[in-house]
């Protein structure tokens, strides 16, 4: 018999975790963008980015291009763009990924850890990131 | 983070919010089985191929940002009625005292 597991939730607190951007719905970001603190992405950015903390791709979010995350990032929404190269779009995490149950990925997704839960497409590959080790 | 900061994240990213993120996905029990492989000739322990992807995908502690487990049904029951319980008690505990002082008045 199949033990059904328990489902995770997750507590946003902007303030506990340090997100003060936000791209709301409906808002389009293109180009160099690089962001101080976590971003909270629910509208579609694109381009070379770097959040120097946590991403949260909200469920109707889009990111695109390459990206560089300090911190943990968090999927509800989509990763790259349907049909395009996976390596259109390469996200380096050097935190956690998490990808939820809405969350699509179709371009390169490359962190230290990876959680997937059940539902969540993971379409483009995924690559354990290691970090170079510190000298001095 | 300053006041000022903290008032305007809250403003424009949001109050703190839950979401939830489903099952996490873990091998299946079938193939769970497998668990550690030992090569008797050498004396050296691995572990087998499912559950390599399961060391790398599991979360070990739970600080901040970081999932949680979700309550149970009847703990989101329990949540949800508290209020309604809480008045419950306090009036069956106003209805008692009102009923023995009566008892002892009469």
């Amino acid at each position: 018999m199949a033990v059904k597991t328990p489902q995770d939730t997750l507590t946003i607190d902007p303030i506990a975790m340090n997100v003060v951007n936000r791209v709301a719905a409906g808002s389009v970001l293109s180009g160099e963008l690089t962001f101080e603190g976590g971003l909270l992405v629910q509208g579609e950015v694109s381009g070379h980015l770097r959040v120097n903390g946590r991403l949260i791709v909200w469920t109707g979010g889009v990111v695109r291009g390459r990206v560089e995350v300090s911190g943990d990032f968090y999927l509800f929404g989509q990763l790259g763009e349907h049909g395009a190269d996976v390596q259109a779009t390469h996200l380096a995490c050097h935190g956690m990924a998490f990808v939820a149950q809405t969350g699509v990925s179709t371009g390169t997704l490359e962190a230290r850890r990876l959680q997937l839960y059940e539902g969540a497409d993971l379409q483009g590959p995924f690559k354990t990131l290691k970090l170079k080790p510190e000298t001095g | 983070m300053s006041e000022t900061d903290a008032f305007f994240t809250q403003t424009i990213v949001g109050t703190p919010m839950s979401v939830l993120m489903g099952r996490q996905m873990r091998p299946s029990s079938d193939r769970a089985s497998e668990g550690l492989q030992i090569d008797l000739a050498a004396g050296t322990g691995a572990l087998s191929l499912s559950w390599r992807s399961w060391v790398i995908t599991t979360q070990a502690c739970a600080p901040v940002g970081i999932p949680r487990m979700r309550p149970a049904h009847w703990r989101r029951w329990l949540e949800r009625y508290a209020l309604v319980i809480a008045a419950a008690g306090l009036l069956s505990w106003l209805a008692t005292a009102v009923y023995w002082s009566l008892m002892l008045w009469l």
